[in-house]
């Protein structure tokens, strides 16, 4: 494996963390699929549609989030809100995330 | 031709996912994707370059179902991997010496060319159901230690547990050449053994018969060696012990063997018949050329032996 490929790496593995954090994010209201990819990719948070969509599913499936069919429009299509349990955890989330932050800028400084 | 595109790669996915979730998932990607080329449905291009950010149908079909599943697991790998090679080894051992027993109890009186080739044709088959049949059991076993049941907690295991350390400074044993060693010493034994058995021509039968249960004997101790090797991994003193006995045995019946009439005299007549040397030339040279045999055979050996009572008193005076 060549340097750059090593920082790639690590470099996702870091982003990868902040994924459902991110996600979980911006889902106070309703969103659809796509335009939650949308939106996420225009705040800098770059993530795979292949991994978004199967990673709602997962997070739905945890009980975080809820879905629902939205049939009023031409086709169907689906949204993703979050759920009491998700609101609750998102909150606990962001409070170890902010923790986290003040971490790692004490531990980073020391360099 | 558009939608039946969609339709297709929907399908790749779902077809990999269980069943339950199958419905489920085609109707929510087929939802995506249309969002996905709303801005111009028509478009191949941009059907192609949304399809491949959602990734090939396998790898997305992978990502829907989560958990990682694996035949082995990474945690087990290692050790799979080590016991492979001892079963691979001790099948193939047994593989090689029935194969070998069958193919010679059909013989009555072979000749040099058949027992070679029915040896060969033995070992190779046996040797390949073998290796396969190694394979398949020990995959399977570590397949359902794996996968099947709870897992087992590593977090509770005592010091005990632990395995003994090998010793250091002692030189190992390269696992690979050792079976190497054996199988093709063996299977050359076997096959050297059943032609003096079944009589060669020139040799002098009644001199080697009662020197075959010898041979056995060496093949005996090869195969004894060849396993001690294999448990230690190193020149520990087992090895350095056996070895050493394996060869003063070798030493001390190639002398008896060599030093015996073992040819008959018939084959000084035909070289002498053929060619422009004399009974008594071809004779002597014969009996030179045993004598030099002997003396290169005890030579090798006597290094060989000092060689590792080398290894094996250096490895003592490390500290």
């Amino acid at each position: 494996m060549n340097d750059e490929t090593i920082l790639n790496n690590l470099i996702a593995e870091l982003k990868r963390g902040t994924q459902v954090l991110a996600v979980l994010g911006q889902l106070h209201q309703g969103r659809y699929g796509y335009s939650l990819l949308q939106d996420l990719g225009e705040k800098g948070v770059q993530i795979e549609a292949g991994t978004l969509y199967p990673l709602l599913r997962r997070l739905e499936s945890q009980g975080l989030l809820k879905s629902e069919w939205d049939t009023t429009e031409t086709r169907p299509r689906k949204y993703y809100v979050l759920s009491p349990l998700g609101i609750e955890t998102y909150a606990s989330l962001l409070r170890e995330w902010k923790a986290l932050v003040e971490n790692m800028e004490w531990i980073l400084k020391e360099n | 031709m558009k939608k039946e595109y969609i339709e297709r790669y929907i399908y790749a996915v779902t077809k990999r996912l269980p069943l339950a979730m199958r419905d489920d998932v085609s109707a929510e990607l087929s939802a995506n994707i249309q969002d996905m080329i709303a801005q111009d449905p028509e478009n191949e291009a941009l059907l192609l370059e949304k399809l491949r950010k959602l990734g090939h149908p396998r790898v997305l079909a992978s990502n829907y179902r989560g958990k990682e599943r694996y035949v082995i697991g990474p945690e087990y790998y290692d050790d799979y991997i080590n016991t492979l090679k001892v079963v691979g080894v001790i099948f193939v051992t047994v593989s090689l010496i029935t194969g070998f027993l069958e193919a010679v109890t059909g013989f009555s009186n072979p000749g040099i060319p058949e027992v070679i080739t029915a040896v060969l044709t033995g070992l190779l088959d046996n040797l390949w159901s073998a290796l396969l049949t190694a394979f398949a059991w020990t995959t399977a076993g570590f397949w359902i230690a794996g996968n099947v049941g709870q897992k087992t907690n590593t977090a509770d295991w005592k010091l005990s547990d632990l395995p003994d350390l090998p010793e250091p400074n002692v030189e190992g044993i390269s696992r690979f050449g050792t079976v190497v060693e054996l199988v093709v010493g063996v299977s050359f034994g076997l096959i050297f053994v059943t032609l003096m058995r079944n009589g060669l021509p020139y040799f002098n039968q009644p001199v080697i018969n009662p020197l075959i249960p010898f041979f056995y004997l060496s093949i005996a101790l090869d195969l004894i060696v060849g396993i001690v090797k294999l448990a230690y991994g190193q020149w520990r003193w087992p090895v350095v012990l056996v070895t050493t006995i394996e060869h003063f045995y070798g030493v001390i019946f190639a002398y008896v063997f060599l030093s015996s009439d073992f040819l008959s005299p018939s084959v000084f007549q035909a070289i002498a018949d053929n060619s422009k040397f004399t009974f008594a030339e071809a004779q002597s040279g014969f009996a030179t050329g045993k004598t030099v045999l002997i003396w290169l055979i005890v030579v090798g050996t006597i290094l060989d032996i000092i060689q590792i009572a080398v290894k094996w008193l250096r490895s003592k005076s490390k500290v």
